[in-house]
């Protein structure tokens, strides 16, 4: 059985996610795609693909799930600021080295139309936050406040 | 969830003592009635409460009010006051959307009056006032304008034509937080919010055209202007992206100042810094900021409410007057004056959905209300009913001049969707309570149908009959725009 990307999970006032991924790259994009579903009626709608690489570089990283929230808020940020959702999602590099994390990330990207959005996320939280290696890859869970 | 032993004080009143955990510096004292009680400690919202009891420098106790519900870190309905000198400030104690808040507006107006315009008014106001997800709003700010707004709140609304400057007096704090330095905001909080002031958001965000239904304490009433069968508008929004990425950035600061200042917490989300700490100061300076930019922003809401009841009924806003009862914030820390123990100090006062509720006299009220105390707004849900209270001598002594916000969820969000069509909550609604309903997302409203919500007279009774709040009346919705 094909195991699932993501899936959504209950939480009593807000909502969250489940995510699985074969490496951290994979979880880290089955992260993004959790969240846009929470988001967007359609992510898999598209209007026109531009290119665009993300680059996150930060000291004062103590652990993956830091670089996760990182990740996230980047995308929830260019989603405010520019109304842009990531496509297709390819990461280069993913690294954590002496409290640094380091991201880079080739992307495609699209604009949203207002008609394909469902649920505005305010941010990402701490709350029940982790990211896991397991036998046969990777699984987390985020929580986000809506 | 861990168990503890709960001890009755009163019929609205209880305790978790401070010896129930090892690390409680105080105890855990919630309002509640028998009804309620068994709501608000589902799942692990009473570890919350006992959690922030063990934060350093907090003073009497760790408070939650009747609408307590899980939250991050810190509990929604939470209040908790920590000592200025050697107490701690948190990000998660405030929120994400800071100084959330509600705006009750009143007008000259009698329902039955207008019944036939509450249609069009209703059409009208969702099609001027910006709503929803990545909703733009009619106001562009250069990063001049931006800085101050920031530093003046509403007044900065006012003074470029938003409003009158009669507002500004029936806001809490006038309308602008002082220590507000737009320094200590990033430029990428500054980013997200420079093209969403004036936008009313989405989620449980709303503005409603209200009749009131019933007034249960007449001379309150009439001293803020209310009477029966009034039409009033209630708006809900907050500091929308601004506030979330402050918030955001300040956390990661607290996270390090934990490790810095070798404070001990039981969960990341409670991430703090002493008071007067540089980075307590600078997230106080951020916040203030971020209340400053929310009241701003539901000041030019109410612009666009003005300008839709003039355009609708052909006579200018004054003439109908459309006043302001008051402004309320739900996600704040203030450095506020508090008795303890007999000597007056200060405390910063985490509320984090709660409203502020201030005695009669008040030097912080104003003066039309020192009589009476501060109005308390009070939203409930879209199918129900909404309430106004006032703030009384007791919540002063109880709650550091505290009270509930609203009516918390009954139902998560994904529940809600699986089980309520979004479609019939709008035909019931119109069918048998001739609500109008409007929003731009449908599958929200399943999200925030009534039936996903408690019913907030269970909410407002308890604070009344704990002494901290007195209801003074009930207000219907007759239209409701959601983001």
């Amino acid at each position: 059985m094909k195991k699932p990307k993501y899936r959504i999970i209950d939480h009593p006032s807000d909502t969250g996610i489940d995510f699985f991924g074969k490496d951290l790259s994979e979880s880290f994009i089955n992260a993004a795609r959790g969240m846009y579903s929470i988001m967007i009626e359609e992510p898999d709608y598209i209007l026109e693909k531009k290119e665009r690489a993300i680059e996150i570089d930060e000291k004062g990283i103590a652990c993956i799930q830091d670089l996760l929230v990182l990740w996230l808020e980047r995308l929830l940020y260019d989603f405010d600021t520019d109304q842009v959702i990531y496509c297709d999602i390819d990461i280069k590099e993913i690294r954590l080295e002496s409290g640094k994390g380091h991201m880079l990330a080739n992307c495609s990207y699209t604009g949203i139309e207002p008609r394909m959005v469902k649920l505005g996320i305010k941010a990402v939280t701490y709350q029940d936050l982790y990211i896991k290696e397991y036998p046969g890859g990777y699984k987390g869970r985020v929580i986000f406040d809506v | 969830m861990a168990r503890y032993n709960i001890e009755k004080i009163s019929d609205y009143k209880w305790q978790v003592p401070k010896d129930e955990k090892t690390g409680m510096r105080v105890p855990a004292i919630i309002f509640a009635d028998t009804r309620v009680l068994g709501e608000a400690l589902q799942g692990n919202t009473l570890d919350q409460v006992v959690n922030v009891s063990t934060l350093p420098g907090i003073i009497k106790a760790s408070l939650a009010m009747p609408d307590i519900h899980f939250g991050y870190g810190f509990p929604i309905g939470g209040v908790a006051g920590f000592s200025e000198e050697d107490g701690i400030i948190s990000p998660g104690g405030v929120g994400f959307d800071i100084s959330c808040g509600v705006r009750l507006l009143k007008t000259d107006l009698a329902y039955k009056d207008i019944r036939k315009d509450i249609e069009k008014i209703v059409y009208t106001l969702f099609s001027e006032v910006p709503t929803g997800v990545g909703s733009k709003g009619k106001i562009r700010l250069k990063e001049k304008d931006m800085d101050d707004l920031l530093y003046n709140g509403a007044g900065w609304a006012i003074s470029n034509g938003f409003g009158s400057v009669d507002d500004a007096g029936f806001i809490e704090d006038s309308g602008m937080m002082k220590q507000a330095f737009p320094e200590n905001v990033s430029a990428k909080a500054k980013t997200r919010g420079k093209d969403q002031l004036g936008t009313l958001g989405s989620g449980n965000h709303f503005l409603e055209v209200q009749r009131i239904t019933e007034i249960i304490d007449a001379k309150k009433a009439e001293t803020m202007g209310l009477f029966k069968g009034q039409v009033t508008i209630m708006i809900h929004s907050g500091s929308r992206g601004l506030g979330h990425q402050v918030c955001s950035d300040y956390i990661k600061t607290m996270l390090k100042a934990v490790s810095k200042y070798g404070i001990d917490i039981p969960d990341r989300q409670l991430a703090c810094a002493p008071i007067l700490s540089d980075e307590g100061k600078r997230y106080y300076s951020a916040m203030s900021c971020a209340a400053n930019y929310a009241m701003a922003n539901r000041q030019c809401l109410a612009h666009w409410v003005r300008d839709t009841f003039e355009k609708v009924l052909g006579i200018p806003w004054e003439r109908l007057g459309i006043g302001l009862v008051y402004d309320v914030s739900h996600n704040t820390a203030k450095i506020e004056s508090h008795v303890h123990k007999g000597k007056e100090i200060k405390i910063c006062v985490h509320r984090k959905g709660a409203t502020r509720s201030f005695a009669p006299g008040h030097k912080d009220i104003p003066q039309k209300y020192k009589g009476i105390g501060q109005p308390v707004i009070v939203p409930g849900d879209m199918g129900r009913y909404s309430f106004v209270l006032a703030g009384t001598e007791a919540s002063m002594k109880e709650t550091f001049g505290s009270t509930c916000h609203g009516a918390g969820r009954r139902l998560s969000r994904s529940k809600a969707k699986k089980i309520i069509d979004p479609n019939k909550v709008k035909k019931d609604l119109l069918k048998d309570k001739n609500i109008i309903v409007l929003s731009k997302n449908s599958s929200g409203l399943a999200e925030e149908a009534p039936q996903a919500y408690k019913d907030v007279k269970d909410i407002v009774r308890v604070v009344e009959g704990a002494g901290i709040s007195e209801i003074v009346a009930m207000l219907e919705p007759v239209g409701v725009i959601k983001g």
